[in-house]
């Protein structure tokens, strides 16, 4: 399997007037091509900033100050790969929800309230597909079954041919500006519409047809968040990031999601990059996993790897202190609490929580370093 | 074991207010008919998806609502012999005269919000207090800090402001204030579900250590049902406003019997490897509590629905040793599970 999307030393800063939150320091990452991979931790400790920071779309008074995140968009050529953070915003913004989308936490806040579902499913097929569906328009029209009023048939013919060449020419601008000829752009958003029912559909949403005419406060928590999932996967993205996608949903409606993703990644997508809190998801769907803990990566392994032999102070100490279904005796807990990232301690970042600390951990961060096969960790201890 | 509170027939609606007159159109029936027994010293975890009444259950038990009709009997221990008040439809100036509101006490789920900003740690442990007793200035002061002790603070955080603490620390103040008047019962209304999870175990372990050492009786408001193995004794499963099904914790986990536990039970995402089982996925909502489908409530989404389910409402009945369920297939429900679903949970 190739390599699709790589973190290299990522560093985003957030300065507040408090101080400057170092929230990632130093993020490496690997993802590959067909893979899940889950990236796990404590609220606060860079998940989502990470995946922000992927997208390029930290929020201000945040910054990436440094590190690269390439990304091989063709499996099979391994030098095609593109710098995200050398390229310009018109890059990311036709990038952000073709190639690479994401899935935010709340659907509420996602989803806008005063536009109706088909309309902001349909929002991202007209901004990625408009070339292909101006084409798929225009053959429409030159097939021969094709019954419309001879004149604007024709009239309409033309102008999808300009569109099919260049959606962005010159010459639909100044249609636009005219009252009656600006309508040529009802048969595109038909279309987008038309496409957005198909994909609502495949998300196993009953009559799509009526719920694109609703309103987000028409649906249900679970629905939403479907919905949001037919958002991002309207353009058939590589790279999918789902933000604590399942996290405030019931525990059968979370189910739901789990199955839908899990399907969608055989059928649709190729990867998916899976942020939770949450161990038990991530057992159950990701291949590999990377656990955080304020601002670093502490352990990279492979799923079962990392359950049966985690090597990792905190993520030995995080397996112990979730409940698990079979078990006896107390839970154990991690003693203090996660650090200020305004005022981080010096060397490994665990080294005031860990039972093992040792003279050098206070002094010096410890790199991620393989100890077996396909298992890093960032230790003393190794 | 003895009773500490017992609900018969418990209802709380939520009036919907419409028309010009403001009149009362419908309501949520956010609680329909729970008939519950809490016995002294256990802790009885209530979980259920949102919208299904575990809160307002818990909360129309304790008096913060008035209950639409139905009883809620509490044992008061006086001196040697047990008196049965019926705290439901006392009156609550009554209620504070027998020294009932102090003995039945809440956490609630956000400490963020559940603790006043501009009320410093000390005023915030003391407030219960001073409603209580009337104690000297000194005196005050000791018993908080005492209080303090036994939810892991100290000396050093009484002229602290909540927003000084973390999501953790918040949550122990909140425990102290609600264990500062000796409470005997203590509704937690999801207390973990707004901390981390290496804080969350840490505050499990606190809850049960003061369980032990105060002799206190919990009801464990949560949806996560693995802190619910962890910490209840006893499990009840509520479904849109009804009890489904009540037994013991171990029993819930190891022999479940109405469908609507073994989907939630398959619907853990388990942190285990190893652990592989077929997941059942049900399908849809939860339907609306203003319009609760006739018969059983879980018949729309229940995999095994006849035609009784559709046309009668089961009640709660013991099946052994206080497994209680609300199904009318209850004896096969086992069988047909295996038969749909493949094995089961262990």
């Amino acid at each position: 399997m190739g390599t699709l999307l790589e973190t290299v030393d990522l560093v985003t800063n957030f300065y507040t007037f408090e101080g400057v939150v170092k929230a990632l320091n130093k993020v490496s990452l690997v993802l590959d091509h067909g893979s899940t991979f889950g990236l796990v931790g404590e609220s606060g400790c860079g998940k989502s900033v990470t995946a922000r920071s992927i997208m390029r779309i930290v929020q201000e008074p945040g910054r990436i100050e440094g590190g690269q995140v390439i990304v091989y968009l063709d499996e099979k050529n391994r030098q095609a790969g593109v710098d995200l953070l050398q390229k310009s915003e018109a890059y990311m913004e036709d990038l952000r929800g073709n190639q690479i989308s994401m899935i935010f936490q709340e659907p509420n806040a996602a989803l806008n309230p005063t536009m109706s579902i088909g309309d902001q499913v349909s929002e991202s097929f007209l901004f990625h597909q408009k070339k292909e569906m101006c084409v798929k328009i225009l053959e429409d029209f030159c097939a021969p079954g094709c019954r419309a009023f001879y004149p604007v048939k024709k009239f309409q013919q033309a102008v999808y041919r300009i569109a099919a060449r260049d959606p962005e020419a010159l010459a639909l601008k100044m249609l636009d500006r005219l009252p009656i000829l600006k309508l040529w752009r009802k048969k595109l958003k038909k279309e987008a519409k038309r496409r957005s029912i198909e994909i609502v559909g495949e998300l196993g949403i009953p009559y799509p047809e009526q719920i694109v005419e609703q309103y987000p406060h028409n649906l249900s928590g679970g629905m939403k968040q479907r919905i949001v999932i037919a958002i991002a996967l309207a353009c058939r993205p590589m790279l999918l990031i789902a933000d604590e996608a399942t996290s405030n949903l019931d525990v059968t409606i979370q189910a739901q999601i789990l199955e839908l993703l899990r399907r969608l990644k055989e059928e649709v997508i190729s990867s998916i990059l899976l942020i939770t809190h949450d161990l038990g998801v991530v057992a159950e769907t990701c291949d590999r996993v990377g656990v955080m803990y304020a601002g670093n990566v502490v352990e990279v392994a492979d799923v079962k790897d990392l359950f049966i032999k985690p090597l990792h102070p905190y993520t030995k100490a995080l397996l112990d202190a979730v409940p698990k279904l079979s078990m006896e005796g107390s839970l154990k807990s991690i003693e203090g609490n996660v650090p200020n990232l305004i005022m981080p301690p010096p060397g490994c970042r665990f080294h005031p929580r860990c039972p093992h600390a040792m003279e050098i951990c206070g002094k010096e961060a410890p790199d991620l370093i393989e100890i077996e096969g396909n298992h890093t960790a960032a230790c003393h201890l190794f | 074991m003895e009773k500490i509170l017992e609900l018969e027939d418990l209802k709380k609606y939520y009036p919907i207010l419409g028309g010009v007159l403001r009149r009362e159109m419908n309501s949520v029936k956010a609680v329909d008919g729970v008939d519950l027994d809490i016995y002294r010293g256990e802790c009885l975890g209530v979980v259920g998806e949102s919208g299904c009444g575990k809160t307002t259950a818990g909360k129309t038990i304790i008096r913060l609502h008035d209950p639409t009709s139905g009883n809620v009997y509490f044992y008061q221990k006086d001196g040697g012999a047990e008196v049965r008040i019926d705290i439901g439809s006392k009156k609550r100036s009554a209620l504070k005269k027998l020294g009932i509101r102090g003995k039945l006490q809440m956490v609630f789920q956000d400490p963020t919000t559940s603790l006043d900003p501009r009320m410093l740690v000390k005023h915030i442990i003391a407030e219960p207090i001073k409603e209580q007793v009337s104690l000297g200035g000194r005196e005050l002061e000791d018993r908080v800090v005492e209080l303090l002790g036994l939810v892991g603070l100290t000396r050093d955080h009484l002229l602290r402001y909540p927003h000084e603490f973390s999501g953790g620390q918040r949550q122990r103040i909140a425990v102290a204030r609600a264990i500062a008047t000796d409470p005997e019962f203590i509704v937690l209304d999801e207390p973990t579900s707004a901390l981390d999870v290496s804080v969350q175990s840490q505050i499990l372990n606190l809850l049960k250590s003061l369980q032990e050492t105060l002799n206190l009786t919990y009801l464990f408001v949560t949806h996560h049902l693995l802190v619910v193995k962890y910490i209840s004794h006893r499990t009840a499963v509520m479904y849109l406003g009804k009890m489904v099904e009540i037994a013991h914790t171990e029993d819930i986990f190891s022999r479940p019997v109405h469908p609507y536990t073994h989907a939630l039970l398959s619907g853990i995402p388990v942190p285990d490897v190893e652990h592989k089982q077929r997941r059942i996925v049900l399908s849809g909502d939860v339907p609306s509590p203003i319009n609760p489908p006739y018969g059983c409530r879980f018949h729309p989404r229940c995999p095994f629905a006849v035609d009784r389910c559709r046309n009668e409402e089961p009640s709660l009945e013991d099946m052994e040793n206080g497994h209680k369920v609300a199904c009318h297939r209850k004896s096969e429900v086992e069988k047909l599970v295996r038969k749909k679903f493949g094995a089961q949970i262990q």
